[in-house]
């Protein structure tokens, strides 16, 4: 069940990207809100429970881009190694950490976007309009970083809450009353 | 010498006598100042205020009860009127989608080969890559390699392809090329896609005669885009003067981020436009 709220939540942000963000002009410097839920699982779940989640959000990711297949595993493989290494030296729960983490896992993705360019030959990404975009994604996640984290836990809490209540307690009931569903 | 009864019979005509004189006498004038005048002028402030505000809460009342007419009316009202603009704007959406169709429909009519209408649906999740998705697949004959144009000039061409769905990479991404020549002087280029919405003409031999405001038209010799297509205008030529090649940058004529509604040409190849701008 939890797989499955974290897939359809990923679901979600891409078509919210793809199809939402593209329609609100003000949102249009906005920067790759996927990422910013692997910053999240990255920080409050276990990584058996995130790198399947990372894999198939970089596969729908990699399929709706233009980029060059597996950019997308490398740059949200990246961000969780490096969010779960940050975890290792700060808390978790650390406002500061908190506040600057997304946007520096924005700096993150874009260094993996512009290294594999540059690998790939193409070194015009390196103009002003590059600086601007980066510039202005980076204000998006500090704006937004720690609101969207908040937000990804205040949901999934509500979730786990909705399980325990409604899954959890029948199940119970079903041993209870020695039910064969309960098993 | 009378008896009670009598006595009292005359004791009442009497005072009836007296009561009837009385009242002729007194209805003979009319009492302007005096005991009158002063119960008038004690009493008729109490009844003046006691009737002015009677007057008052009546009006409070009243237009209490109008305001709550007129609020009901208010939200009515303001929802014909919601409707009203709700209506205008899918009249003025449907005559914008109208015009752009009819603009397609003319651009098709250039053309030899079949085209296929498409919406599109979706954008490329960042900012770093320039991918549209169209809501038309192999079920509509799309394939990959397809080229995708609107009557101001080529988009770009389909790369993925799923049954009812199309993924086009749009001619500014960096990943994109197009064999182009410069309508004026018909010299030959390799255009490529820029990040910032623009492209950048490569392999122009200094020698050719290259100018700003120049168009730039498709060749055909990519075998994907039908020649002729107008691409765009170079905005800025430049390079060292030892160099073989311009460097030259070239501003689409498509706004691509307000792309809606496209087309794609379902049999590219040498073909010619004969009638497109």
């Amino acid at each position: 069940m939890t797989y499955i709220f974290h897939i359809a939540l990923c679901l979600a942000l891409v078509i919210f990207q793809t199809a939402v963000k593209p329609q609100v002009p003000f949102l249009g410097g906005l920067y790759d809100v996927l990422a910013a839920y692997i910053i999240y699982l990255g920080l409050y779940h276990p990584v058996r429970e995130v790198l399947p989640i990372i894999f198939i959000s970089s596969v729908v990711m990699d399929s709706i881009s233009g980029s060059p297949p597996g950019l997308f595993l490398t740059a949200y493989v990246w961000l969780f190694l490096l969010t779960r290494w940050t975890t290792r030296i700060i808390h978790r729960d650390n406002l500061v950490l908190r506040f600057f983490i997304v946007a520096v896992g924005v700096l993150v993705q874009t260094g993996v976007y512009i290294g594999t360019t540059l690998l790939l030959g193409n070194a015009t990404l390196f103009a002003a309009p590059t600086l601007g975009v980066v510039l202005t994604q980076s204000f998006w996640a500090l704006g937004t970083g720690m609101i969207l984290l908040t937000l990804f836990r205040q949901v999934h809490r509500i979730w786990e809450r909705f399980l325990n209540t409604y899954f959890v307690r029948e199940s119970a009931q079903g041993r209870g009353s020695g039910s064969p569903e309960g098993f | 010498m009378f008896s009670k009864k009598t006595v009292m019979i005359i004791g009442v005509f009497f005072l009836i006598v007296a009561n009837i004189l009385i009242l002729s006498v007194i209805s003979q004038r009319y009492p302007t100042s005096g005991p009158g005048g002063f119960t008038i002028s004690v009493l008729a402030p109490f009844q003046e205020a006691i009737a002015t505000t009677s007057r008052s809460v009546k009006g409070v009342w009243r237009h209490y009860f109008n305001l709550v007419l007129v609020s009901e009316e208010n939200d009515q009202l303001k929802k014909q009127l919601a409707r009203a603009e709700e209506l205008k704007n899918e009249w003025i959406e449907a005559r914008l989608a109208n015009d752009r169709l009819r603009r397609l429909m003319d651009i098709g009519k250039g053309f030899a080969q079949e085209l296929v209408y498409a919406e599109v649906i979706g954008r490329d999740p960042t900012a770093w890559f320039k991918t549209v998705m169209i809501d038309k697949g192999t079920r509509d004959n799309v394939a990959i390699g397809m080229p995708v144009i609107v009557p101001e000039g080529v988009v770009g061409q389909i790369v993925d392809v799923s049954g009812r769905y199309a993924k086009v990479l749009l001619m500014v991404d960096q990943n994109s090329a197009v064999d182009v020549l410069i309508q004026r002087t018909r010299a030959r280029g390799l255009l490529k896609g820029e990040f910032a919405d623009q492209c950048r003409l490569e392999f122009v031999l200094r020698k050719e005669d290259v100018q700003v405001a120049d168009v730039i038209i498709t060749s055909g010799l990519d075998n994907v885009f039908p020649k002729g297509l107008r691409i765009g205008e170079i905005k800025e030529v430049s390079g060292e003067a030892t160099e073989m090649f311009y460097t030259i940058t070239v501003t689409p004529d498509v706004d691509f981020e307000k792309l809606e509604e496209v087309l794609v040409v379902l049999s590219p190849g040498k073909v010619t436009v004969e009638n497109v701008q």
